[in-house]
């Protein structure tokens, strides 16, 4: 029957998403809601975590469900409770707002410039670790405590471990946490891979919205109307993207739609290795993006010219002087000024006239 | 226990693996197979030989996600046993259903050549699955892959029964749509 072959194919489909649908359990107090994206992050964080940080005192059950590095229970294995909170992860909380260990386990031996210590705590089994503050970069905290990775890999993807020993471990604010983000024409976009609505990040309408009308990622190639904006600036793990088409995730070309601001497209690719299949299979597509008001944005250190974002720390003053006049125009007024401040005109990327040239004209 | 340590029991030939897998995943393979068969007897039996198939499977597999992997076992067992007890005009649920359903996703083949093998056929329900929206999948798979009714599927997505039948509807035209693009035949 050709109905039965469409059900028995659809028994070697993806895993992923035979457990993106699993069904609900009814019995529990709370039902399990988690963002697929954010519980793939969750569940490498976890598994470094298990692995690395940090290490348990003596005679404490490895697999106790109450420590919460370990447990039985696949909430918790996935590194968040049933609210999607992070609940399990080592966490602290600093002026109200809740720090967990960096996805990336990252951490040094050297405190970095511009963090100072701000007090004690007791985090993942150890009492009185000092922690540090920096009101500049206000999403980290630095927390001095016994480690045993730095967070790095080696070729086969496996954590590096070392000697167990003190160091400056950071942690990143619940709402960057895991986030992946693009900033992109003085705009915020958040991967819907990554974006949770039960954390609040957007509201589950704009959410539902989006995921229907766009999807979550787009396998071949960018859809009409896309265009490239170029290779987005890889601004390093757990941060906040400044400067225009920066990304916090990785360094990867961007597609936007000049009619469409919603959304912002990340070139990606991914491998799937589904049951009869007799190795893997590489998919090329993109990550959609969906705009989002970033609790950590901070345009104030930037500045637009034409739909790009500059730095002005990168500007003279005249040019951000200039900037201000130009930016009151109107559209029309914009398009009769053919002059650009140098500085401006060199970070724009336009071409330089060589002096042969100008000879020559 | 974590799904790294229950694969790793496996691939010891360590018979915890059987006891660990249970506890984490029996409700879950239970499920799928009550869903199947409607039948607690049945099920049960279906629910172990999935133990033994994946005892028989680790080594040399290490599969990506156990869960999906267990789950994916259950299933074609349950779908095994459903076609053996219905041939014994035994068996009710929502299979006969689904089989009418996705009737009309079918295409006629034009040319005997043109029928297509499993692998290919699944890779086009991969893609197909990747083209609909997360809210859109899940429900796709919660009615043909776990089997369940709309009433069930409306009840754990908050949806009406008509929104989730819509769905439905409009991903099997979408996969309709994609068969007859890719010339695909059954």
């Amino acid at each position: 029957m050709k109905q039965e072959r469409i059900i028995q194919a659809l028994g070697n489909v993806e895993p992923q998403y035979v457990r993106e649908a699993a069904p609900i359990e009814h019995n529990k107090a709370v039902q399990t809601k988690i963002i697929w994206g954010t519980l793939a992050a969750a569940c490498l964080c976890i598994l470094l975590v298990a692995i690395a940080l940090p290490k348990r005192t003596p005679g404490n059950a490895s697999e106790s469900p109450e420590n919460g590095f370990y447990s039985d229970s696949e909430n918790a294995q996935d590194g968040f409770s049933s609210d999607g909170s992070g609940a399990n992860l080592p966490s602290l909380v600093v002026n109200g707002r809740r720090f967990l260990v960096s996805p990336y386990l990252y951490a040094t031996d050297e405190l970095p410039e511009g963090f100072t210590e701000a007090g004690k705590t007791d985090i993942g089994g150890y009492k009185d670790c000092t922690y540090y503050l920096n009101s500049d970069v206000p999403e980290w905290v630095y927390v001095y405590q016994e480690i045993q990775t730095y967070g790095d890999v080696d070729e086969t993807n496996t954590l590096i471990k070392v000697t167990p020993h003190n160091a400056y471990a950071r942690y990143v604010d619940e709402r960057l946490r895991d986030r992946s983000l693009v900033c992109f024409n003085g705009q915020y976009y958040i991967s819907q891979w990554s974006v949770s609505y039960l954390a609040g990040d957007v509201s589950k309408e704009y959410y539902d919205e989006m995921v229907d009308k766009y999807g979550i990622r787009i396998e071949g190639s960018a859809p009409d109307g896309f265009v490239s904006a170029g290779m987005a600036d890889f601004s390093g793990h757990d941060t906040v993207p400044t400067v225009n088409l920066a990304c916090n995730k990785s360094a990867n070309e961007v597609y936007y739609n000049p009619d469409d601001p919603a959304i912002v497209l990340v070139r990606t690719r991914w491998f799937t290795a589904p049951v009869g299949e007799t190795g893997e299979t590489v998919h090329d597509g993109f990550d959609v993006y969906i705009l989002y008001d970033c609790p950590f944005g901070n345009t104030e250190n930037t500045v637009q010219y034409q739909g790009k974002t500059f730095n002005r720390s990168d500007l003279s003053q005249d040019t951000l002087e200039w900037l201000e006049w130009y930016n009151g125009l109107t559209e029309e007024e914009q398009l009769s000024i053919s002059y650009i401040p140098p500085d401006l005109y060199a970070l724009c990327g336009y071409p330089f006239q060589s002096d042969e040239e100008v000879n020559a004209e | 226990m974590d799904d790294k340590k229950i694969i790793d029991l496996y691939w010891a030939r360590a018979e915890k693996a059987i006891s660990e897998t249970s506890r984490k995943y029996g409700k879950y393979c239970h499920y799928i197979a009550d869903h199947i068969l409607h039948n607690e007897q049945d099920s049960e039996e279906c629910v172990n030989d999935t133990y033994m198939r994946a005892w028989e499977s680790m080594p040399p597999q290490r599969p990506t996600i156990l869960k999906s992997f267990l789950g994916a076992i259950t299933r074609n067992l349950s779908l095994n046993r459903y076609a053996l007890l219905s041939a014994k005009k035994r068996g009710l649920g929502q299979i006969p259903v689904l089989y009418d359903e996705l009737q009309e996703c079918l295409p006629s083949p034009n040319n005997p050549e043109d029928i297509v093998d499993d692998i290919v056929l699944t890779d086009i329900l991969n893609r197909f699955l990747a083209s609909l929206s997360a809210t859109q999948r899940k429900i796709f798979m919660r009615r043909y892959w776990y089997f369940n009714t709309i009433k069930e599927i409306a009840t754990d997505y908050g949806m009406s029964e008509s929104k989730v039948k819509m769905s439905l509807l409009r991903s099997r035209n979408a996969l309709k749509q994609l068969l007859e693009k890719e010339g695909i035949s059954l």
